[in-house]
């Protein structure tokens, strides 16, 4: 079976109290320039939802993907910012979900933070992708014969109930252009890994292990019962490598600039190993890429991108092309509607 | 030796999801799409505005049991698409609504000290308290806030989020009867010191909350006496706090409907008119007032002849319109059915006459003096202008009626430098002055 190129993205943070914006978006630029397939923005200090949207307003073909905590914000916030960064981007923008220790986080929010974290994250995501899914492709008509703007039969209160948070719903946006913009969960401990093979449309890992597609013996059938989801329908991705069922497996890499031959030899060998991509933590990312990528292409790993088209300076004039969805780039399926009735 | 001319601020308000937006008209364009956001708010640049505004709703409105159809329905998160803004923006403020009840205190704080950051000195927040059970119904608390808990939590808010601005990176603590947090924050403080603060509650503690913290007041629009007597009212409050009457702007929600002359622009205001109440509307109007089904009615008939329902709201739970006709609903009633038999009127004509009137209606010359003089009568210090058209409706306003403004010496022609608060003339905020009010 044929192996997809390598994805490529890069982690952007700068944690220092007064962060530097333009810098932010200079390597964003330098990421979208290389070819790279998605940008991450690190919480904190700045917020990451409002950093995305401002760069998805200055680029124009990289996927945009701020990373937040499901354990210390409101998912219908989120949703709505994460369909918002969507619109900005036309169908670029990706959601990186964390899970944080309740230990580490109670007191920073005005409500209880339950014992179990995961298992509140775990509704947080269902939540969100059921306020995407509460407007249906086509609600707004804009009917000047009835004098309606909205099909209302095409909005859904959710109605979403679980053990730890509530939802009712719809949404006050309405469905993001990708209809669900790709969950990245950020694996660190078994709960986590576990959410990411339940829910996620990808997962991130510093483990190589897991990101070659390990991890598949750990009970693998109960966890499915647990989560509801039929081993039969984790599918792989379409155009995904086939190794492995489930989620996209990234690989998250501090790079040392000192030896980015070396990082090139050892990326092709976990493309080999199974690795569907990499998030680079570079300082220096354009040097990193400079060096890289030739190598990556030249070990047949990942091809030198063309230029693609420049962003527009006003957000007044987008090109007429929408530019690729993030999930096609991440080989993803066309997402589905829970509320609509195939045809 | 003359003294400098006062002048006129000007905001932008992206139309919202009320009948003044005419989504039906051909020019209408997408209210979602950035473009559209971009326009608006680049032309207000260009104009010389000070402020492009957006609000906020947290459910979508619902009427006699059902999603409310007739209007715009469904925005982007306000702060999201601002941020966005701050990319193809580069000198007008950036004004969201965010109620106290359904957003946490650090997001608040983190989120509008990163768009102050992000936009080197721009943002601004439209403070606003809300207890509505359907907006709370989406969030992990649900509505919980009694009415009288909302200031309490406001201010708590407020006065945390001062804190953080002012002191940087470090530990925080705090007990309140609201918000009670600790944890570690890690931004300096954002350009502006403190964002600009805009509040738009007209109540009695809305208008004291005003004096102590706010720098500008969202207000309704009206009279010059009308407007003279509310900046009376709202800026002799200041001195307590000690504060100048300079310190707070007060800045009335107005509408327009420009035309090549008075009598153009009526016929073209009468037009807007019956495309903001169009015949499904007017029944609307005409059940949050009853408060009563009137689906079987015609619009284009006579008033309905059944009394209205005085107690509790049924048919528009939560809509604002519908509770500020509580207690004097027979009366106004009666004043209708008046109007109508005066005037042959049926029921939409009503509802045209007394739920769509336009602020300023005229040639550019006629709106530019009326809108001079209400500044320079001290009725306000400027306009929140609410364009009926999205995304073009403030074009004609640039091109026609700002030059007139800027040819009297009432609207600058330059930019000044800094950073909004100080363009604004308001004093940078220290965490003192919010201490001496408390």
């Amino acid at each position: 079976m044929p192996t997809r190129p390598l994805l490529l993205a890069a982690s952007l943070a700068d944690r220092r109290a007064t962060p530097d914006h333009a810098a932010l978006t200079a390597r964003a630029l330098v990421a979208e320039r290389a070819g790279l397939d998605l940008v991450v923005l690190e919480a904190e200090p700045l917020d990451p939802l409002l950093v995305a949207a401002r760069l998805a307003a200055q680029t124009a073909s990289i996927g945009i993907v701020p990373v937040t905590s499901a354990t210390t914000t409101e998912p219908f916030h989120v949703s709505t910012a994460l369909a918002t960064v969507d619109v900005v981007a036309r169908g670029r923008a990706g959601w990186v979900l964390e899970v944080d220790a309740a230990d580490d986080v109670r007191g920073t929010v005005t409500w209880e933070v339950p014992g179990d974290v995961p298992g509140d994250a775990a509704e947080h995501l269902e939540a969100v992708r059921a306020l995407w899914d509460s407007w249906e492709e086509g609600a707004v008509i804009r009917d000047t014969a009835t004098d309606r703007f909205l099909d209302r039969d095409k909005v859904h209160h959710v109605d979403f109930e679980g053990r730890h948070l509530a939802v009712r719903g719809p949404s006050i946006t309405p469905r993001p252009p990708q209809g669900h913009p790709p969950v990245l969960v950020r694996v660190t401990d078994e709960a986590t890994f576990e959410l990411a093979r339940a829910h996620g449309d990808a997962l991130l890992t510093t483990d190589p292990h897991l990101a070659r597609g390990g991890g598949e013996a750990t009970d693998r059938r109960d966890g499915e019962a647990a989560t509801g989801r039929d081993p039969d329908d984790a599918a792989a991705p379409a155009g995904g490598p086939g190794t492995f069922a489930g989620p996209v497996r990234l690989l998250e890499v501090d790079v040392d600039p000192a030896d980015l031959d070396g990082l090139a030899a050892r990326l092709a060998d976990e493309h080999a190993a199974g690795v569907q991509g990499v998030v680079l933590r570079a300082d220096d990312l354009e040097g990193t890429l400079a060096v890289l990528l030739p190598a990556l292409a030249a070990a047949g790993v990942r091809p030198l991108a063309e230029p693609g088209p420049a962003p527009d300076p006003t957000g007044e004039h987008p090109p007429v092309a929408a530019p690729p969805s993030l999930r096609d780039r991440l080989g993803l399926p066309a997402a589905t509607n829970r509320f609509e009735v195939p045809a | 030796m003359s003294t400098p001319r006062k002048q006129v601020r000007l905001a932008a308000h992206f139309p919202g999801v009320n009948n003044t937006t005419v989504w039906g008209d051909p020019a209408a364009g997408s209210h979602m799409d950035l473009a559209s956001f971009a326009h608006l708010a680049r032309t207000a640049e260009r104009a010389m505005f000070d402020l492009f505004f957006l609000a906020e709703g947290l459910s979508l409105r619902e009427h006699a049991g059902h999603l409310h159809d007739l209007d715009v329905v469904g925005r982007p998160d306000a702060m999201t698409i601002l941020a966005a803004l701050s990319a193809v923006t580069e000198h007008i403020g950036l004004a969201a609504t965010l109620t106290t009840t359904y957003h946490e205190p650090l997001e608040v704080a983190r989120q509008l000290a990163t768009l102050d950051h992000l936009s080197d000195g721009r943002a601004a927040w439209n403070l606003v308290t809300s207890t509505d059970a359907v907006s709370g119904a989406n969030f992990r608390r649900g509505a919980y806030l009694p009415y009288d808990g909302r200031y309490d939590r406001a201010q708590e808010l407020l006065a945390l989020a001062d804190r953080l601005w002012a002191q940087g990176p470090g530990p925080f603590d705090t007990t309140g009867r609201q918000v009670t947090l600790r944890g570690e924050w890690d931004l300096d403080t954002p350009p502006q010191g403190r964002p600009v603060i805009l509040q738009a509650g007209d109540s009695d503690a809305g208008r004291e909350f005003a004096a102590a913290q706010a720098d500008a007041v969202f207000t309704r629009a009206g009279t010059i006496p009308e407007g003279q007597a509310f900046v009376t009212d709202v800026k002799g409050r200041l001195a307590r706090y000690g504060r100048r009457p300079e310190d707070l702007l007060i800045l009335p929600g107005a509408t327009y409907v420009l035309g090549d002359t008075d009598e153009d622009a009526r016929e073209q205001a009468a037009h807007v008119r019956r495309q903001q109440v169009s015949g499904p509307t007017a029944i609307v109007f005409a059940e949050q007032l009853w408060n009563r089904d009137l689906s079987a009615y015609d619009p284009d008939g006579p008033l309905p002849d059944v009394d209205p329902v005085e107690g509790e709201i049924t048919i528009a739970p939560g809509s604002i319109p519908a509770r500020a006709f509580s207690g004097k609903r027979h009366e106004t009633v009666e004043q209708l059915r008046a109007l109508a038999a005066k005037d042959g009127l049926s029921l939409r004509d009503v509802m045209v006459e007394t739920r769509a009137r336009h602020s300023f209606v005229g040639s550019p010359q006629t709106v530019a003096d009326e809108i001079d003089a209400q500044v320079q009568a001290d009725a306000c210090d400027g306009f929140i202008l609410v364009p009926h058209l999205t995304p073009g409706g403030l074009d004609e306003f640039a091109d026609r009626v700002v030059p007139l403004l800027q040819e009297r010496g009432s609207l600058r022609t330059e930019r000044e430098p800094g950073t909004l608060r100080e363009r604004l003339g308001l004093p940078r905020w220290t965490p003192e002055q919010g201490a001496a009010g408390a």
